[in-house]
């Protein structure tokens, strides 16, 4: 009798067993068919939702990490001090507050550029071009507008590049600093070959100008800075240099235009020459 | 014979004083004359790191030439894509680490403005 009990319940078991499986089985089969749907919803969901604080402060430092391996940071201690010094007074003013870090690119190349996270760079042939420290903080004042309105973290999301996503799909399988590396390589890729829109460039001069004019400088120092590069630019032997500001902003033209539309434009401020001559050792 | 004999002295004494005459050699002079030779032409001379008009010279001579040779820089001016792709060394994620470390602080911003008459926020 205790055997046949037995057997019975291992019959019952077995069935109820193979009963599980065919669920289990079901259930996989209609995950793989809505696998691709949930897979759409996610990548949209990505595009939309903005780095975390922390995201942006690692892809910013990746990014910057890099920006110093291409060019170098320029081996003068005094003028990285000033330009920092410039820059933070600037970005009091900024929309958003960051942990500003600002650098001096060791390259004859004029332009500057945001970097995620509050990473803001000036080549040392920008500061050459410059006669004045409201130009400087003009100057700064635009690239700080950048780091804080998220342009370039927006435009990629917008834009998803071919390179981009295939970035974002090997991205799903890495974590932490290799996630911010691979990140890095897209944000340094767009951020050298592809231009922001027409209309987050004049954000950032508009704003540029206007944090430098609320800081008390010169609020026409951006607009004569770009004037003095279109003086430059026509030059033949120095198109070399301007090459990348120019693939990737709006023709100097154009920037005058709408800067001089500027009320900011009107500010009387501090263009402070002599203490701008002194930081380079002029 | 006995005039030429004669004549001797005078010569030595007319020797004398046309040497005394000349002023003498100091050692500023050898200085000066020793750093003009040293000294390139001024067409040559560095030109300051930010001063005068562009291209000016790079500070390390390491990422680019001293010749206007931009070494990761195509003809268009644009940032070569070899270059884009190189990975950065622990120099560099130092060199970043300090930018971190070296912020000014608050109260240093805050002087620098009151310095240059900016406003104090």
């Amino acid at each position: 009798m205790k055997a046949l009990i037995v057997g019975l319940l291992a019959v019952s078991a077995a069935s109820a067993q193979f009963g599980l499986d065919k669920i289990k089985d079901k259930i996989n089969s209609t995950n793989q068919k809505t696998k691709p749907v949930t897979d759409r919803a996610e990548k949209a969901a990505e595009t939309f939702t903005p780095w975390t604080p922390e995201e942006e402060q690692a892809i910013g430092e990746a990014s910057a990490e890099k920006m110093v391996a291409i060019f170098g940071l320029t081996d003068a201690p005094g003028v990285q001090r000033y330009v920092n010094l410039v820059g933070s007074s600037v970005a009091r003013y900024a929309s958003r507050e960051l942990p500003w870090r600002f650098g001096v690119l060791d390259t004859e190349i004029v332009g500057a550029f945001a970097l995620p996270g509050g990473y803001i760079f000036i080549t040392r042939g920008s500061l050459v071009s410059m006669t004045n420290e409201s130009q400087l903080a003009g100057a700064l004042g635009h690239e700080i507008e950048h780091a804080a309105a998220r342009h370039l973290e927006s435009e990629i999301r917008s834009r998803k590049t071919s390179a981009w996503a295939s970035d974002e799909a090997i991205a799903k399988s890495k974590q932490g600093q290799q996630l911010a590396r691979l990140h890095a390589d897209a944000v340094l890729r767009d951020l050298f070959n592809t231009s922001l829109s027409r209309s987050k460039e004049d954000d950032a001069d508009e704003q540029g100008a206007r944090m430098a004019a609320e800081c008390g400088y010169s609020g026409s120092g951006l607009l004569e800075f770009i004037k003095i590069l279109s003086v430059e630019n026509a030059n033949p032997d120095n198109q070399r240099l301007f090459g990348q500001l120019l693939s990737t902003h709006p023709s100097f033209d154009q920037r005058i235009e709408h800067l001089s539309a500027q009320p900011s434009n009107r500010s009387k401020g501090k263009t402070l020459e002599a203490r701008f001559a002194r930081a380079l050792g002029r | 014979m006995r005039t030429v004999v004669l004549c001797w002295p005078m010569l030595f004494m007319l020797a004398f004083l046309a040497s005394a005459q000349q002023p003498p050699r100091t050692a500023a002079q050898d200085d000066k004359n020793k750093k003009q030779q040293d000294s390139p032409p001024p067409d040559q001379q560095p030109k300051p790191l930010f001063g005068g008009k562009i291209p000016a010279r790079s500070s390390q001579n390491t990422k680019e030439s001293a010749t206007l040779g931009f070494n990761g820089i195509d003809p268009s001016g644009k940032v070569d894509k070899k270059v884009l792709a190189a990975n950065p060394k622990a120099a560099d994620a130092e060199k970043v680490r300090n930018m971190d470390a070296n912020r000014p602080a608050p109260a240093d911003v805050m002087a620098f403005a009151k310095e240059g008459g900016l406003k104090s926020k």
